[in-house]
C-alpha cells in the first residue's frame, strides 16, 4: 500500500466500525488539506475566525480520539467517541455546529454495530436535525442547508437500494449543488462573491469520506496537510487520552520509596503516569478517578509539597465544591475573591490580556484567527475556584463555543455575548462586586451594548461588503461590525469609522493599539481625535492584538 | 435644659452644627500628625486648610485615635450635667477610637457610660449621635437608647467614589476594596462601607459616569429614611450628586457635609460619598 489511508476491502453494504474510523480519517485529512481554501471563503475579508481552520481542528480532535479504540470497535462506539471529542474540541461557530452534526450522527447510530446504507442515511439526516436545533435562528444558505440536503439525498439513495459508495456519491452530488446554491440564498455571499464557507467545509468532509469509499488516493491530500496546524493541535493533545477523571499532580519530598515504586503504584490507580526526579524531590502526574488515593499514598511515603487536582470529568457530579477548594487560582483573576462570582474573558494580545486581568478576569487566550476550543474554556471554568461564572467571549465567533461550555460543567455559567474586546471590557467594568449573578449579568449585558467599537484591519482579498468595495490590502474601518470605510492607511480608516459614532453622547474613547502599530501611531490619531472632539476624553492603551492595528472603544 | 443622658461622639462624625449646639454633644477629636506637628481633628486644623496643604504636600499626614485622657475628660464633663452618658464612635474595624472610649468609660464610671461601635463614619455616625441626643431628650433610658442605636446601625450604608485608591491603601484601610486596585485603565472606583468594612462595588471610566452611578446605587438600595452627601474638597461633584438625588427624593432633606482632616487623610482629596439610613 502506498498510503496508510488507502481503503481496505470492505463490505459495500455493511461497513464496520473500523471502516467508519478510516472514512472519518479520510474526511479529516481532506478537510485539513482544503482548510486554507475554505478559510478564503469568509464573507468578511478580514483575518478573523477562520471557518476552515476551526472545522478541521475540530474534526482532527475527533479523529485522534478514535485511536484509543481497539481493532474492531462497533460503529456506535466510533460515532460516539468522535462526537464526544469534537464536542470538547470544537472551535468557533462552525466547529460547534460540526460537533452537533456528529451528535445527531452518533445518536442515530447508538445501537448499530455495523453501518448499512439506511443507517448512514438516518445518521446524516439526524445530524442535520440536531444541528438545526442547536442554532437559535437557523439561516438558509449555510452549513445547515447543505447538511439537510445531503441528508435527504442519502435517504433517497438508501431507499433506492444504493450501496455505501453509491449513497455517498449521491449525497456528495447533492451537497455540491447545495453549496453552489448558497449565494442565491444569502445576499451577503453573493455580494462577497463566495459560497458559504461552513457549507463548503461540510461538503469537503463528505467528499473525503466518498474518496475513501471509492479507494481514491489520498496521497495528495496527505502531503498537502498543512504544517501550521500542528502547533494548534498541541492544545488538544490531552483530550483523546484523558477525557475522564482527575488530572492529579504533586511534588513529593523525601520519599521512603523508589521512583519505580511510586510509578507502579500510580499506574495501579490510573494512566498517563509520569514520575520524574529522585526520592528527594519527585514530580508525579497521573490521570485517575481517585485522586484521593494518589494523594494518600504520597502522604504516607513522603512530604507532600504542591498539589494540583484538575477535574476532567464531563458530567454533572457532586465534586464541584471540593474541586473549587483545591484549585489554587493561578496567576490571575484572584481579585474577584472579593466577590463570589468569577469572570472569564477570551482575549488575544498581551496588552488586552493584561487589561482584562487587571480588571480581575481570568483570561483564556484566543480570539482573532485562533478561536479557543470548548475544552480550553471549560478547563478555565472548572479550575476557576468559583461556583458561579460569567464568560465574556469578546468575539462573535466564540459565543457559541462559550455557550456550549454551560452544558458541560457543574459550575453555574452564564455567557454575556460580547462580540469585541471593548464590549468585554465595558461589561467587566460594570461588574458589581456586591450584586448577585442575575443582576450582574443584566448590568454587564447592558454595559456591553452601550459600548461602540471601531476596528481597523487589512482586507485579505477583494470583496464587496456592506455596499463598500474592498480591495485586498486596503485598511478597513469597521464600526460595530460593519465595514464603513476603506483607506490606504490605518489612522485614516480609524478616523472615518469614528465619525459614525454619536460624538455628542461620547465621554471617553480608548484606543488599543495592536501588534502591528506603535504607541506613537496611536498617539498621533489620539491627537487628531482630541482636536476634532474636545469634549471626549481620549486614552491610548497597549492592546497588542494581532491583525488589528487599532481597536477603539467608545463609551 | 438638661437631660438625664448626655451624648458623646468623636470628630469623624459629621453633624449639622445646629444639632451639636442644641444638644450640647461632646465631640472628642482624633489626632493628625503631620511633619512633626500634632493637630486635633477639625479644631487645630480646619478642613479647608487641610486639603490645601494636602494637595501641595510631599508628605502624608498620619492619624491617631484620641488619647484616653481626652475621652475621660469628656465623659467626666458630661457626667457633671447628666446622670449617664452614651458615647457612639467611629467603626472599630477602621480605628482604635472605640477601644479608647471603652477604656475611658471603664476608668471613669462603667455603670453610667455606654460605648457603642457605630460600624460607620461621617454623616452616618453623625445620625446615630443625633438620634441618641433626640431619644435622650425624649426621656429614654440609656439601655433603651443603646438598643435603638444598635438596631439603626444595621441600616447604615455609605457609597463612596474615590479619585484614587492610593490613600486608602497607604493608610491600611482598603480592605477588600483592594480588588479595585491595579487596573490598567483609568477608572473611578466606587466602594462601600457597611458594618465597618470597606468593600469594592464597581469601577467607572469617567467622573461623570461615576457620579451618575453613585446615584443609581443609592436609588437601587431601596427606601431610605435619611440621606447625606459629603465630599473631600470636591464640592462641585458632590453638589452634582446632591442635585441628582433631590430629583429622586424631592421631599427629603439631604444632609450635606465635608469630610474632615482625619477621614480625608484616608480617602484622599476628591472623595464624594453618600450616606444612607435605610427605612425600617
Amino acid at each position: 500500500m502506498t498510503t496508510p489511508l488507502a481503503r481496505r476491502d470492505f463490505d459495500r453494504a455493511r461497513a464496520t466500525g473500523a471502516d467508519l474510523r478510516l472514512a472519518l480519517q479520510s474526511a479529516s485529512t481532506w478537510l485539513t488539506a482544503n482548510a486554507e481554501r475554505v478559510n478564503a471563503l469568509n464573507v468578511f475579508p478580514v483575518p478573523d475566525g477562520d471557518t476552515g481552520t476551526n472545522m478541521s481542528l475540530t474534526l482532527q480532535v475527533a479523529v485522534e480520539s478514535l485511536a484509543k479504540l481497539g481493532e474492531s470497535p462497533a460503529v456506535s462506539q466510533v460515532a460516539r467517541t468522535a462526537y464526544e471529542a469534537a464536542m470538547l474540541g470544537a472551535r468557533g461557530n462552525s466547529g460547534v455546529i460540526l460537533s452537533q452534526l456528529l451528535s445527531g450522527f452518533s445518536r442515530a447510530l447508538a445501537n448499530e454495530s455495523e453501518l448499512t446504507p439506511s443507517a448512514l442515511a438516518r445518521a446524516l439526516t439526524q445530524g442535520a436535525e440536531v444541528a438545526y436545533g442547536a442554532v437559535s435562528r437557523p439561516v438558509e444558505g449555510t452549513i445547515l442547508t447543505v447538511a439537510r440536503e445531503a441528508g435527504s439525498a442519502a435517504t433517497a439513495a438508501a431507499a433506492a437500494g444504493r450501496d455505501l459508495p453509491g449513497l455517498l456519491e449521491q449525497t456528495l452530488s447533492a451537497a455540491n449543488d447545495a453549496v453552489a446554491e448558497t449565494p442565491n440564498q444569502l445576499e451577503v455571499l453573493r455580494k462577497a462573491g463566495v459560497v458559504d464557507s461552513g457549507g463548503e467545509g461540510y461538503r469537503v468532509i463528505l467528499e473525503g469520506a466518498w474518496m475513501w469509499s471509492t479507494g481514491r488516493s489520498m496521497e495528495q491530500a496527505a502531503s498537502a496537510q498543512s504544517q501550521q496546524y500542528s502547533q494548534a493541535l498541541l492544545h488538544d493533545v490531552d483530550t483523546d487520552e484523558t477525557a475522564f477523571g482527575f488530572c492529579t499532580e504533586f511534588l513529593l519530598r523525601d520519599t521512603d520509596v523508589t521512583v519505580d515504586e511510586v510509578k507502579s503504584h500510580m499506574e495501579s490507580l490510573g494512566d498517563s503516569v509520569l514520575a520524574v526526579g529522585d526520592p528527594d524531590l519527585l514530580r508525579v502526574h497521573v490521570h485517575t478517578e481517585r485522586p484521593g488515593q494518589a494523594l494518600e499514598f504520597a502522604v504516607d511515603h513522603g512530604t507532600l509539597v504542591k498539589v494540583k487536582v484538575e477535574n476532567m470529568q464531563l458530567q454533572h457530579e457532586a465534586f464541584a465544591a471540593q474541586n473549587a477548594a483545591t484549585q489554587a487560582g493561578g496567576g490571575d483573576g484572584d481579585q474577584h475573591a472579593a466577590s463570589s462570582i468569577g469572570v472569564i474573558a477570551v482575549a488575544a494580545g498581551d496588552g488586552l490580556l493584561k487589561v482584562f486581568r487587571s480588571l480581575g478576569a481570568r483570561v483564556v487566550q484566543g480570539g482573532q484567527t485562533m478561536n479557543p476550543s470548548v475544552q480550553e474554556i471549560l478547563a478555565a471554568v472548572n479550575s476557576s475556584g468559583y461556583k458561579e461564572l460569567i464568560i465574556l467571549p469578546n468575539n462573535s465567533n466564540i459565543i457559541l463555543t462559550a455557550q456550549h461550555v454551560q452544558e458541560l460543567t457543574p459550575h453555574m455559567v452564564t455567557v454575556v455575548p460580547t462580540e469585541t474586546a471593548p464590549q468585554g471590557i465595558g461589561a467587566l467594568l460594570a461588574f458589581n462586586f456586591q450584586a448577585d449573578m442575575q443582576t450582574n449579568v443584566s448590568a454587564m449585558a447592558r454595559a456591553a451594548h452601550a459600548v461602540h467599537t471601531v476596528e481597523v484591519t487589512r482586507a485579505v482579498r477583494d470583496a464587496e461588503v456592506d455596499d463598500i468595495k474592498v480591495m485586498a490590502g486596503d485598511m478597513l474601518g469597521i464600526y460595530d461590525g460593519r465595514v464603513v470605510a476603506t483607506s490606504s492607511n490605518a489612522a485614516e480608516a480609524l478616523l472615518h469609522a469614528f465619525a459614525q459614532a454619536p460624538a455628542e453622547a461620547l465621554e471617553i474613547a480608548t484606543i488599543y493599539f495592536g501588534a502591528d502599530a506603535t504607541e506613537a501611531d496611536a498617539q498621533a490619531v489620539a491627537g487628531q481625535l482630541r482636536q476634532a472632539h474636545p469634549a471626549v476624553e481620549i486614552q491610548v492603551v497597549e492592546g497588542g492584538q494581532p491583525h488589528y492595528p487599532f481597536v477603539v472603544s467608545l463609551e | 435644659m438638661s437631660t438625664a443622658v448626655g451624648v458623646a461622639t468623636d470628630s469623624t462624625a459629621d453633624l449639622r452644627p445646629e444639632v451639636q449646639e442644641r444638644y450640647g454633644l461632646a465631640m472628642v477629636p482624633l489626632i493628625v500628625n503631620w511633619d512633626g506637628q500634632t493637630f486635633r481633628d477639625k479644631l487645630d486644623l480646619t478642613t479647608r486648610d487641610f486639603y490645601t496643604r494636602l494637595r501641595a504636600s510631599k508628605t502624608l499626614p498620619k492619624t491617631g485615635a484620641p488619647s484616653l485622657a481626652a475621652f475621660e475628660t469628656a465623659f467626666r464633663e458630661q457626667l457633671k450635667g447628666h446622670a449617664a452618658v452614651v458615647s457612639v464612635n467611629l467603626a472599630s474595624k477602621l480605628s482604635g477610637t472605640y477601644e479608647v472610649a471603652r477604656k475611658a468609660a471603664e476608668s471613669v464610671d462603667p455603670q453610667r457610660i455606654s460605648v457603642i461601635d457605630s460600624g460607620s463614619v461621617s454623616v452616618c455616625l453623625g445620625w446615630l449621635a443625633e438620634m441618641a441626643a433626640t431619644l435622650a431628650n425624649d426621656g429614654l433610658e440609656p439601655a433603651e437608647i443603646v438598643s435603638r442605636l444598635e438596631e439603626a446601625k444595621g441600616r447604615l450604608r455609605i457609597f463612596a467614589l474615590v479619585e484614587t485608591l492610593d490613600f486608602l491603601q497607604r493608610g491600611g484601610r482598603i480592605g477588600r476594596a483592594a480588588a479595585l486596585a491595579g487596573t490598567l485603565l483609568s477608572v473611578k472606583p466606587i466602594l462601600s462601607i457597611r458594618d465597618g468594612e470597606v468593600a469594592p462595588v464597581e469601577r467607572v471610566r469617567t467622573m461623570n459616569g461615576a457620579l451618575r452611578r453613585l446615584v443609581e446605587l443609592v436609588v437601587a438600595s431601596g427606601p431610605v429614611e435619611r440621606l447625606g452627601v459629603v465630599d473631600a474638597d470636591s464640592a462641585r461633584n458632590a453638589d452634582d450628586v446632591d442635585q441628582q438625588l433631590r430629583a429622586h427624593y424631592p421631599d427629603m432633606t439631604i444632609d450635606r457635609g465635608e469630610l474632615g482632616p482625619v477621614v480625608g487623610t484616608h480617602g484622599g482629596p476628591g472623595v464624594v460619598g453618600v450616606g444612607l439610613l435605610l427605612a425600617r
